[in-house]
């Protein structure tokens, strides 16, 4: 069976969100800061009047963000709406670095997660895609729990 | 009249009869206390008077009957002053009110009118004749009375068809002295807008405050003409009303050949046609009739439509909810800028301009999400809706468990959202509950104690910024927080040593804890230990929070806060640095300008506004806006009884803004209640003032 997946990049990584997850993609908008949000969290940005919670992708999955984009890199980002479509649980938009496109691949070709690797849990498979290493997230888990944050 | 009548009205009969039979209980209740109030006597009057007239033209006699002989039995005490009603019969009362209760809620399920039980039934009739001695009836009440003006259907030989409850109003009226006429109007052969001039015939008999009781053939068939030449008017007229000059009046309509007019003296002689076999295969043609509006005033009155018999067939009951006007305009107006938009898409595609297309959509999307929530803010319904149904409740309870209560409604007027109202029926049940057995003391115990005998248990509600609170508060013995943590040791939630640290509000917060609720009683903790956890487990379901105050020996208060989710509020819009917020413009008293009224002390800066001492708030500090500057204005709120004063760089002004609610694992941050977008897209957060000024400065 084929599963689906959109794949982007964050830095030199490359991961990919199960294309059933995926709402739609968007550019980079304006984004209202949440004041003593986690760290995590950019802000809320206004999608024809729904307010969607875009959360750092970079900071979400630990990967190194130490220097600043260039002009040329914050057009290449995008915000990923992510949802599992169930009641009570909240949609957020993921802000990657830019889109490398939508991928199918046969179910067989997904490994597991390699072991004892750093947040291992936010991931559910991993894959080799044109010799780049490739994690899937794990969105259920990402959006699981109500959890108020305060 | 066919089924389809019934149908539509029905509905709206068990909204209406509901808030009668309400009315009903809340001023029994008054009663109970002070069998003499005048005032509570003639709305429970006037209140079975509606409900006999409502059931009777739904057809529902078992009803009207009941309703009747409760006026009758009451007849004697409205007039009196000083007249006060015996236990029995407030009694009486309450289980006639159980009946009808019962009876609209078999017709609320889609069942059936029952009879009442014979014993009740005899005992009615009994009050109501054993007391009531014939003819002190005034003629200002008959004339209510004529207003369950009743039409009846018949066919030919025409004829009135007169039911008991007919009988009983005319009965009524000629004992009062009244004058109940029988009218006969013949119009010309060929006579053109027959209903028009039957119409006219009627606007005499009111223009001699007559009132049209009956008329054959029934107001529809009137108004759609199905008729031929004669109408028959059963009417009431005040006493000394001289009939022959209504009579002079009709013969002067264009088109009548002629009147006659026969007055009624004996009710047996009405009674006699009623043996009489009638025909009624015209039921069903007049089926599909709408309701006349003018060609009787009764008909006009709406609902006074008439019903015969019980009905078989088991209905769908929709549920209604009232809206004001105000709220439909605003539909209509954002309908109509949906149409503008159109048009706009219209144009927008024929200049080929992506550039306005995306405009409008853009307006579009904004004006149907507006739309979307006006039509969920119409689903906004007052709490009395819950509330009022537990005066009764708290009575019986209070005599079950041998208490004395006072029962205080306040704000039932509070509106919340319908869906969050319908949740909170059992949770609050079951706090006024706990209240009344575990919270409250004997009257003996109250009076060993010093108290007043009679406990007092309160119910407020009242909006407050984007919350409603409710709160249950009783003067009771209140809870032990020692018990608690005792109970909570051997219940094993927490170790003895845990124990010591709890803080009071801690401690109470075990009350909520699934395993401090058991199924046994825990009246030695005073019982608020039952399904605690429940009731927060389904507040919290609806997006609020329960807190318990109390004081040994003083008494017990649970504060609900509830979200006034999909809420429309008027907001102030504030400026720090670069960001909008939004503070609800309830909780706003007034802005001033930040001057040297600003004072430094040890507990941080305070601002002396007309010699009251307010702490202050830099919005910028609580927000940590990177960008603000120092603060040019002091907005001054109002939140769960503190004032303080709020610093802003700038204001823009005052808005109608929708609340979009924050929750969640990435968006639910303190002191912020929800966001809203604005006109242009920018999204302002909404200030949790409550918060803000209960958690103190950090």
């Amino acid at each position: 069976m084929n599963v689906g997946m959109v794949v982007f990049g964050l830095k030199d990584k490359y991961m990919a969100a199960p294309i059933e997850y995926v709402k739609e993609i968007l550019k980079l908008d304006k984004i209202t800061r949440l004041p003593n949000a986690p760290v995590i969290v950019k802000g809320l940005m206004n999608v024809r009047g729904i307010l969607l919670p875009v959360v750092d992708g970079r900071k979400l999955f630990d990967v190194e963000d130490n220097e600043e984009l260039t002009e040329e890199q914050k057009k290449q980002m995008r915000i990923l709406w992510v949802s599992t479509g169930r009641e009570g649980e909240e949609d957020i938009g993921i802000l990657v670095d830019h889109i490398l496109g939508i991928l199918f691949v046969d179910e067989e070709e997904l490994k597991e997660v390699p072991e004892g690797m750093e947040g291992a849990e936010k991931f559910k498979a991993s894959l080799l895609w044109n010799d780049k290493f490739v994690l899937m997230i794990d969105i259920d888990n990402l959006l699981r729990g109500r959890g108020d944050g305060r | 009249m066919s089924e389809i009548d019934i149908n539509e009205y029905l509905p709206v009969f068990i909204d209406e009869a509901r808030e009668y039979l309400q009315i009903l209980n809340e001023k029994l209740l008054v009663l109970e206390e002070h069998p003499g109030d005048l005032d509570a006597i003639r709305e429970i009057f006037r209140a079975a008077h509606t409900l006999k007239g409502m059931s009777a033209t739904m057809g529902f006699t078992h009803m009207a009957e009941v309703t009747h002989l409760m006026e009758s039995a009451l007849q004697p005490f409205r007039d009196k002053e000083g007249a006060v009603l015996p236990e029995e019969l407030i009694d009486m009362l309450f289980r006639v009110l159980d009946y009808l209760q019962a009876q609209v809620d078999n017709l609320a399920a889609g069942g059936d009118i029952e009879p009442p039980e014979e014993d009740l039934l005899n005992a009615l009739k009994e009050a109501a004749s054993g007391k009531v001695p014939t003819g002190t009836a005034s003629a200002s009440e008959k004339k209510e009375e004529k207003q369950e003006a009743k039409k009846e259907t018949s066919g030919e030989p025409i004829q009135f068809e007169l039911n008991d409850y007919d009988i009983l109003v005319i009965e009524d009226a000629v004992k009062a002295g009244n004058v109940v006429a029988k009218i006969h109007v013949r119009m010309r052969e060929g006579t053109m807008m027959k209903s028009v001039r039957a119409y006219m015939v009627v606007k005499t008999i009111e223009d001699h405050e007559g009132e049209v009781v009956k008329s054959v053939p029934p107001a529809e068939d009137i108004e759609q003409e199905k008729f031929d030449r004669d109408i028959f008017f059963l009417a009431i007229f005040p006493q000394g009303t001289n009939v022959d000059e209504v009579k002079k009046k009709i013969e002067l309509i264009a088109e009548i050949e002629s009147v006659e007019v026969e007055v009624i003296k004996d009710v047996e002689a009405l009674k006699q046609t009623e043996e009489k076999p009638t025909e009624e295969k015209k039921e069903e043609k007049h089926g599909e009739v709408q309701p006349q509006v003018q060609a009787q005033k009764a008909a006009a009155k709406g609902e006074k439509k008439e019903k015969k018999g019980e009905h078989k067939e088991k209905h769908h009951i929709e549920q209604l909810i009232r809206v004001p006007l105000s709220k439909l305009d605003k539909l209509m107006n954002l309908v109509g800028e949906l149409v503008i938009y159109r048009t706009e898409l219209q144009v927008a595609k024929e200049k080929n301009s992506q550039e306005a297309l995306e405009g409008v959509i853009e307006r579009i999307g904004r004006s149907i999400i507006e739309l979307q929530n006006e039509v969920m803010s119409m689903r906004m319904t007052p709490m009395a809706f819950v509330f009022r149904r537990f005066p009764r409740m708290v009575r019986d309870l209070a005599k079950r468990f041998g208490k004395k209560v006072e029962f205080i409604i306040e704000g039932e007027e509070t509106e919340i959202d319908r869906s969050i109202l319908d949740k909170l029926g059992d949770p609050l049940v079951h706090l006024l509950r706990n209240a009344i057995d575990h919270g409250i003391e004997t009257p003996e115990e109250r009076v060993a104690k010093g108290k007043p005998e009679e406990g007092h248990l309160w119910l407020r509600a009242y909006a407050e910024g984007n919350y409603v609170f409710i709160e249950v508060e009783d003067d009771g013995r209140g809870i032990d927080p020692d018990k608690v943590k005792q109970k909570a040791i051997e219940k094993g939630l927490i170790s003895p040593e845990e124990a010591e640290t709890l803080t009071k509000r801690e401690i109470y917060e075990l009350l909520f804890r699934p395993g401090f609720s058991t199924a046994e009683k825990v009246t030695d903790v005073s019982g608020r230990g039952v399904g605690l956890d429940v009731v927060k487990a389904v507040i919290e379901q609806l997006g609020g929070s329960i807190e318990i105050q109390s004081e040994l020996g003083k008494g017990t208060k649970f504060i609900l806060r509830l979200p006034l989710t999909l809420a429309i509020i008027t907001a102030l819009l504030v400026t720090v640095g670069d960001e909008v917020y939004a503070i609800p413009l309830g909780s706003v008293d007034e802005v001033v300008e930040k001057d040297d009224r600003m004072k430094k002390t040890q507990v941080g800066e305070v601002f002396i506004l007309r010699g009251d001492v307010l702490p202050v708030y830099y919005l910028k500090d609580v927000f940590k806006v990177p960008t603000a500057g120092e603060g040019q204005h002091l907005v001054v709120v109002r939140s769960a009884g503190t004032r303080a004063a709020i610093v802003i760089d700038d204001l823009i002004g005052q808005q109608e803004i929708v609340i979009k609610p924050l929750k969640g694992k990435y968006v639910g941050v303190p002191y912020i209640s929800g966001a809203t977008i604005l006109g242009d897209g920018t999204i302002a957060l909404i200030t949790d003032l409550t918060q803000l000024l209960m958690g103190g400065r950090e």
